[in-house]
């Protein structure tokens, strides 16, 4: 162990912490550190080839005889399968491996009751519209509001409301007490829709077996987990299976093992002995992905004149479809003095909910940032300062000093003060996320005789920047340029990594990589000291050269006088040098938006929206900027435009594609101010934070508070639509009128 | 989709007559119509492409069936004579679709109501089943506010009210016959299997559009409320064209888009503006005429504040 003081914090904020080092890790990077490659700029390393179309994604496979596989969907959201006849599909010339499904009862709109594979597409189109399914139609309930009712038809089991674990939390009776002792106590309804994870790149995969050995291109974010859960399936072992994500298409949660079609797939390649292509059609992506759950958020909270937060009170209801956790997070960012939280799954004959980046934040941070901006007004604070007042946390209070300045906070007005029919407004919200670094991911190094070097991983780039970022680790470490380091990902030959989820990629992949890298390191200069008959503490390597006291020689030719064909390393990521005392275990993120409400018509446009979100040390200021940008148009997305609307009649989903769902365009695109703020966290070695997931989070909380900032009336509900904010509008108006009428009357009994 | 034959057509005479074959469909750009075969809404037999058709020289009062939405945004005589046309071409769709799709397959378009475009759903206007939308708990929220029967549905087409507004007249071809209407009595009320809303005969084509330029065409505008500027349709649309002399109105049209089955001339807000001069207070009589036939359905009141705020908007650039 060797001992170390590091600088941690940030700028204008900084401390000393003294760190234990194990022998065989490299120091950890703090405020100090003079980075070189890590940390600097540089373009994503496929951005060449994603942006010519050569990158090639699971769905861009063809494979010499590949055949293509699709499933029929119950059109109902409850009904019992009372006759399933393949026989006339089956006869159609060139389709080759069927599997019917009789399950007893189809329980949402889009499970399969049979699935097909075909020589051609077309082929398959036709043959899918020839089973025959003779439904007996179920009674059915698809609203979170109407699975509440007494008499609402049982979805599983007897109730279709419940409360799992942990879902209760808090104390009520020290809730009542903070209320109790406010000046101000607001109780107010909150409302989120069901949006779904619409990844550019629908779920699935391409299979194809050689002899006992199964090979998979999957669209997943999770390799390992996608073998593992694949190999299970098919009662084989996960050696035989070999997954390979190159390239990925989006997942945001709803892509972490091998679904049902993926397991055709596998089947049907098997029983034909061709490659088989199951990817998903844009309606089944709606239908049977995944998604993220609603809420009904009822919303307590209460404040003190003075600014002081007191209690916080929140009962949920939210559907996951036939599935769990449709939970709310309203996160302890401001120390309310007591809060108490109660939430309920409802179920519903609708598809299962999936994580979706930040699973229960956005609908939590929305009801917390609508209820905190509502306590402001009413006892007249204004709301920026109200939150820095309540916020214990050192890195929000400065984000929030750097954000107020890029929107120019000081412009805000008071809410619906401004006139005319283009209504402008400001609005605040804040995020916290926790420091998700995982142990267990392996990486290996190898520098080769030949001077090259490869660093392997076998879990995935989600679009996250993990292949470049472990170049520039390794680039770092081995003090050479970004372009002599070749990155493999996405194979599962390689070792191991973790499912992409929880924002773990990069602050678990980079420690292991480091190390790696430094064990290499260590080695090379030992051969090149040994070469040379000198000391390997006096050489260091930099600027793609090995220094020595007395000459230097490039890194090529140091490699050249390796003993062996190559070294290699393989690090896997551990305690020892990913969990020294922090800084802080939080991410911290603040955002302000800036709006244009059209009052008339009721339309919101998004001018400008200022995030700056701690990522701990900034892997790369563009890939950082990227994932804010992606979370950020999510988080407008969710706030005006997404949700899945069912027919209450049928249970069908009306809008399943991409006119009707409507996710944000180009056109929709705000001018971002993407603030990466970097905070010397100390907790790993490389000092990386979770990125992928908190810029999503305040991002529909600051809409929403800028939308009632510019019209003077609040939506309490996503998305927040052109009827909703008349209605808003309207309803503001008949109170202000009555109130004006009583203030009228009061004055009339004055005079007299 | 189903296997269809395809046949390419060099004239609209030689379409039509591929067209006597049964099951069979005209297409142009297929914008529209590829959606409805991949959804299996329709399943024809044969598909007629008119897309090869050689278009006529062009005269400034007609406009080709053919011509693509980005060709009429581009031209410089319809920006001078019909602004109202240039401003809905310039904002239909997408860049993508304006420069394939094509103003006859517009103006024939189908309602993007998603219980006709979903095959299985309940729909009168596909198959005479009772409407998803007015059934209980149905979806209405994007349907219509006037003329609702049996079908509810909003008309799509917004180069349909800017035409309306205009003036505009179609020529129709079946065979080596011709007729003329005008384009507001090309739309027919909806009937069981006629999903484009037009009143075409067996065979029957959309030739042409004939516009005169006149000082009231060149006094129009067209205003369209939607949800998202990019990629989406319109909620509300308004076309109005007026002439003034003398400081009143001397001739007057106005038609709205996604109100009602069929794009509606609005004969009620014309008749509000007639020999009056156009200022605030026949604005607000107008756009107060224009939603007092209104009857919005369950969620759909909206619609009918968006329609009068989106007419006093569309008269007061008329002001001059
Ligand atoms: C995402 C999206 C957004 C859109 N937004 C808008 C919008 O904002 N405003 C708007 O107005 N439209 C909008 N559209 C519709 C678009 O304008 C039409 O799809 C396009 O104009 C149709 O032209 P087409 O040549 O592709 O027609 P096709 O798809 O080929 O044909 C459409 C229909 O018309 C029939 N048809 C075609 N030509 C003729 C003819 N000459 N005579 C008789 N029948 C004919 C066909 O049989 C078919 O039923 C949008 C479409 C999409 C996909
Ligand atoms: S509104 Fe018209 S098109 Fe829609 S379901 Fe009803 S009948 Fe069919």
């Amino acid at each position: 162990m060797s001992q170390r003081t590091l600088e941690l914090g940030f700028s204008g904020h900084s401390e000393e912490r003294r760190v234990e080092v194990p022998p065989d890790a490299p120091p950890p990077w703090d405020l100090r550190s003079d980075l070189k490659v890590a940390g600097k700029p540089h373009p994503r390393l496929e951005a060449r080839l994603k942006v010519t179309g050569a990158a090639r994604y699971t769905a861009d496979q063809r494979l010499p005889g590949m055949i293509f596989a699709g499933a029929v969907r119950s059109p109902h959201a409850h009904a019992r399968v009372r006759r399933l006849d393949l026989s006339r599909a089956k006869k159609l010339p060139g389709v080759l491996y069927s599997e019917a499904y009789p399950q007893r009862e189809v329980r949402y709109a889009g499970q399969a009751v049979a699935a097909l594979a075909a020589e051609s597409e077309q082929v398959l189109d036709d043959a899918l519209a020839l089973v025959e399914v003779d439904y007996e139609v179920l009674p059915h309930v698809v609203r979170t509001e109407d699975a509440l009712a007494e008499d609402a038809p049982a979805v599983a089991g007897r109730r279709n409301v419940r409360q799992g674990r942990g879902m209760r939390r808090g104390s009520l009776r020290r809730v009542e007490e903070a209320h109790a002792r406010a000046d101000v106590v607001l109780t107010r309804e909150y409302r989120t829709q069901v949006q779904t994870h619409t990844c550019l790149e629908p779920h699935g995969s391409v299979a194809r077996w050689e002899g006992d050995r199964l090979t998979v291109w999957a669209s997943t974010q999770a390799t390992f987990a996608f073998r593992q859960t694949l190999a299970r399936a098919l009662g084989i072992s996960a050696a035989q299976v070999e997954v390979i994500t190159e390239h990925m298409g989006g997942g945001f949660g709803s892509k972490f093992g091998a679904d049902a079609w993926d397991v055709f797939a596998a089947r049907a390649a098997r029983a034909t002995g061709r490659p088989c292509f199951f990817m998903l059609d844009r309606r089944a992506e709606h239908l049977v992905a995944g998604n993220r759950p609603d809420s009904i958020q009822r919303c307590t909270f209460s404040v003190r004149r003075d600014g002081k937060l007191l209690g916080a009170q929140v009962t949920s209801h939210g559907t996951a479809g036939l599935g769990r956790g449709a939970g709310v997070l309203n996160p302890a960012i401001y120390a309310f003095e007591a809060t108490y939280s109660d939430q309920y799954d409802v179920l519903t004959h609708a598809g299962s909910a999936r994580a979706f980046r930040a699973p229960r934040h956005p609908q939590g941070v929305f009801a917390l940032e609508g209820m905190l901006d509502e306590l402001a007004e009413a006892i007249g604070m204004d709301p920026l300062e109200l939150r820095r007042k309540n916020d214990p946390h050192p890195v929000r209070q400065a984000q929030y000093d750097v954000g107020a300045e890029a929107i120019g906070w000081s412009r805000r007005k008071p809410s619906g003060s401004s006139p005319g029919p283009l209504k402008r407004g400001l609005g605040v919200a804040a995020a916290r996320w926790a420091h998700n670094a995982r142990p267990g991911t392996a990486v290996r190094c190898r520098i080769g005789r030949d001077g090259s070097v490869l660093v392997a991983n076998g879990s995935q780039d989600i679009g996250t920047g993990t292949r470049t970022i472990l170049a520039q680790i390794v680039a770092e470490e081995l003090g050479l340029p970004l372009a002599a380091v070749e990155v493999r990902l996405g194979r599962t030959r390689d070792p191991y990594g973790h499912g992409s989820g929880g924002s773990v990629t990069a602050p678990s992949i980079a420690p292991p990589a480091r190390r790696a890298a430094y064990a290499c390191r260590q080695r090379l200069l030992a051969a090149v000291a040994a070469a040379l008959g000198c000391e390997a503490e006096s050489l260091s390597l930099r600027e793609g050269r090995v220094h020595g006291a007395e000459r230097e020689l490039s890194f090529a030719a140091a490699c050249g006088l390796l003993p062996t064909e190559s070294i290699e390393a393989t690090a896997t990521g551990g305690p020892e040098d990913m969990s020294y005392p922090s800084f802080t275990r939080e991410v911290a993120g603040v955002q302000f938006a800036e709006v244009e409400v059209d009052a008339e018509l009721g339309t919101v446009r998004v001018v400008k929206v200022v995030a700056v979100q701690d990522c701990g040390l900034v892997a790369n200021p563009l890939l950082a900027r990227s994932q804010i940008n992606g979370g950020v148009l999510q988080g407008i997305s969710y706030a005006l435009h997404e949700e899945r609307i069912l027919d209450a009649r049928t249970g069908d989903m009306l809008n399943a594609n991409l006119l009707d769902y409507k996710i944000l365009g180009a056109r929709e695109v705000p001018e971002i101010v993407a603030i990466p703020f970097s905070v010397a966290n100390g907790r790993t070695s490389t000092g990386m934070s979770s990125l992928g997931e908190p810029p999503t989070v305040p991002t529909a909380g600051a809409v929403a508070n800028a939308v009632a900032n510019a019209i003077g009336a609040r939506v309490r509900s996503l998305p927040i639509t052109p009827e909703k904010v008349l209605a808003a509008i309207a309803e503001a108006e008949r109170t202000r009128r009555a109130s004006d009428g009583e203030k009228k009357k009061k004055k009339k009994k004055r005079i007299f | 989709m189903r296997s269809f034959a395809y046949l390419r057509a060099e004239s609209f005479p030689a379409a039509s007559a591929a067209l006597e074959t049964p099951e069979s469909l005209p297409k142009a750009a297929g914008t529209d119509l590829l959606d409805l075969l991949k959804e299996r809404v329709v399943e024809p037999a044969a598909l007629v492409d008119l897309s090869r058709i050689e278009r006529a020289q062009s005269d400034p009062g007609v406009l080709s069936a053919l011509a693509t939405l980005a060709e009429l945004a581009e031209d410089e005589g319809i920006r001078r004579d019909f602004p109202a046309l240039h401003a809905a071409a310039r904002q239909a769709a997408t860049p993508q679709i304006r420069n394939r799709g094509t103003l006859g397959g517009n103006l024939c378009q189908v309602s993007r109501c998603p219980y006709l475009r979903r095959a299985g759903a309940s729909c009168f206007k596909r198959d005479g089943s009772p409407c998803g939308a007015l059934l209980p708990g149905g979806f209405d929220r994007t349907h219509a506010i006037f003329d609702v029967g049996p079908c509810a549905c909003a008309h799509p087409s917004s180069l349909a009210p800017a035409l309306i507004a205009l003036g505009a007249r179609v020529r129709l071809v079946r065979g080596e016959e011709r007729r003329v209407l005008a384009l507001e009595e090309l739309y027919a009320p909806p009937a069981p299997g006629r999903l484009g809303d037009v009143a075409l005969r067996p065979g029957e084509l959309v030739e042409a559009v004939l516009l005169e330029a006149s000082p009231r065409s060149r006094n129009s505008v067209y205003l369209e409320m939607r949800e998202r500027e990019s990629f989406d349709f319109a909620l509300v649309s308004v076309a109005a064209a007026v002439e003034l002399r003398e400081g009143r109105v001397r001739s007057v049209r106005v038609a709205c888009g996604a109100v009602a089955p069929r794009p509606r001339r609005m004969r009620e807000v014309e008749a509000a503006l007639r020999g009056r001069p156009l200022d605030a207070e026949s604005i607000a009589g107008a756009a107060d005429a224009a939603r007092v036939a209104a009857r919005p359905l369950r969620s759909n009141g909206f619609k009918a504040t968006i329609l009068h705020r989106l007419c006093v908007r569309a008269l007061e650039e008329l002001r001059q």
